[in-house]
């Protein structure tokens, strides 16, 4: 008898392992990311009777071009998206089911409880579905607005706390099962689209067609980003500004021309030796990082390296040889507060001289002073009109 | 019909007036509140861009009346009335008028109302050069 018990107790929970694991695969439930009570909220454009044209909830969004004064959270935690001010509204569109944003002024507002927000992120636009690690601290935090990536919410979840990858991947599946477009493929302009969005971490999107990534990921906090495709890229101005990145992977620059500013104000500690050869203005590009050495990248379209390296007081290690063969003229506080060692300001300084341009700027401070080979770089370039500050007043 | 407005600085007051009297509740008050675009000449504007309905355009031509919600009148119809005879429509954006355009792109009617957005003060740093 006690035999038995214990085999029919085996098989029940053999037979309820089964049928949860079998359940969970073929019935997820995006609810199911907060049955257990997790804060968070889903809004869901595809079901009406979420969407009320004013924001206190009176009056039901019936037809396709009606304002969306309140989209209900249908994750059961209330935390209702909405929009009081009429011209802000979104407009409710329908095949597929979306909420559609001006781009002007459109936006819904989430009132994040206290505590905040530390999870995932999945939206869904017309323009692709991806799912973001994100932070979002207690208080308003607005959903449209001018920088906002796509001019549609198809679908969105936050969910506070991790949630896995493949449940993550879940929710993009039944999003882009709504309508919304599953890659960003197509898009070719990123400029400002994950712009101030407390990103903490990327997702490996296609981004193969993008040619514009101005001001991108500026004011995020990254601290590491995926190796995405940018060999279309050729406008790199702003685009990781401002996060926290400690490293970088070696993406496809090569078509980049505009590096102003790229990576200015992370954390870098490293660099790759990425593809510059169509660069031409690197100005301000890692200032204000903490990289310790550099590699030798490509600098021969280079024009202006205005600030490029500044802020660094790390880097002592900088290759010989970087501006052979680059007829930039503009190096103005290039190193300033910078560690380089001597050899490393020697290198630059008799790479730099060694393209016999003219009538250019040269500053370096912190660090080591040249040696006399850089010194006589120094006097053979002043000769031809450029003016030069460097460590220890040479 | 998709209608962007944009209003200057000194126009913002009464603007909003008119945007709570053609409204539906107080909150409409804050409809031009960021002056994120300029005129290249360092006036600075407001820009709205919203669906109006038939009422809302036969409203604004016609003599406004106090909105049904406003019981308690804290819109001044005054200044409503200024803000609307100050409206223009289709014209660039000056700094005499509030002007409106129509056209279902609201950041094309900005273009056309040779405005670009102001940079933002976060962008700005003396020591960055291009």
């Amino acid at each position: 008898m006690i035999n038995l018990t214990i085999q029919s107790t085996i098989q029940n929970t053999i037979q309820s392992t089964i049928r949860n694991t079998l359940g969970s695969e073929t019935e997820f439930s995006i609810l199911d990311l907060f049955k257990s009570g997790q804060q968070g909220a889903w809004y869901d454009p595809s079901d009406l009777t979420t969407l009320y044209q004013d924001s206190n909830g009176t009056t039901p969004v019936t037809l396709d071009g009606q304002p969306v004064g309140l989209v209900t959270d249908k994750s059961g935690n209330v935390n209702n998206a909405s929009q009081p001010v009429a011209a802000a509204r979104p407009t409710y569109n329908d095949t597929p089911d979306r909420l559609t944003l001006d781009k002007v002024d459109d936006a819904i507002i989430i009132d994040i409880p206290a505590g905040g927000w530390t999870g995932s992120m999945v939206l869904g636009t017309v323009d692709g579905t991806a799912s973001y690690g994100v932070t979002i601290p207690a208080g308003e935090y607005t959903l449209g607005g001018r920088y906002f990536p796509s001019n549609t919410i198809n679908n969105l979840l936050l969910r506070d706390g991790a949630v896995s990858a493949s449940d993550l991947a879940k929710v993009e599946a039944d999003f882009v099962k709504d309508g919304a477009t599953a890659s960003y493929g197509d898009v070719t302009d990123f400029s400002n689209y994950w712009r101030d969005n407390n990103l903490t971490s990327f997702p490996l999107i296609d981004t193969s067609s993008g040619t514009n990534f101005y001001l991108a990921w500026y004011k995020n906090s990254l601290t590491s980003f995926p190796l995405i495709d940018t060999s279309s890229g050729t406008n790199f101005s702003n685009a990781w500004r401002d996060n926290s990145l400690t490293s970088f992977p070696l993406i496809d620059t090569s078509s980049g021309t505009n590096f102003y500013l790229a990576w200015y104000k992370n954390s870098l500690t490293s660099f790759p030796l990425i593809d510059t050869s169509s660069g031409t203005n690197f100005s301000n590009a890692w200032r204000d990082n903490s990289l310790t050495s550099f590699p030798l990248i490509d600098t021969s379209s280079g024009t202006n390296f205005r600030e490029a390296w500044r802020g660094n007081t790390t880097l002592s290690t900088f290759p010989a040889n970087m501006f052979d063969n680059c007829l930039a003229i503009n190096f103005t506080n290039t190193f300033l507060n910078t560690g380089l060692s001597q050899s490393s300001i020697d290198g630059i300084l008799v790479s730099i001289n060694s393209n016999n341009t003219s009538n250019g700027v040269f500053g370096q401070s912190g660090g080591s002073a040249p040696s006399a080979t850089g010194e006589a770089a120094i006097t053979a370039m002043r000769s031809r009109g450029w003016t030069i500050t460097v460590t220890g007043g040479f | 019909m998709r209608i962007t407005v944009a209003c200057p600085e000194q126009h913002l007051v009464k603007a909003n007036q008119l945007a709570m009297a053609l409204g539906l509740s107080v909150a409409d008050e804050q409809t031009y509140s960021k002056l994120s675009y300029t005129d290249g000449n360092d006036n600075l504007y407001a820009v709205a861009s919203f669906i109006a309905s038939t009422g809302i355009i036969d409203s604004a031509q016609n003599t406004l009346n106090r909105p049904l919600w406003d019981e308690e009148e804290i819109i001044d119809m005054i200044q409503a009335e200024q803000a609307k005879n100050l409206v223009a429509f289709d014209t660039a954006a000056s700094v005499d008028n509030i002007s409106a355009m129509i056209n279902d792109d609201g950041l094309a009617a900005i273009d056309l109302m040779n405005l670009t957005i102001v940079v933002e003060t976060d962008l700005i740093d003396e020591t960055l050069y291009n």
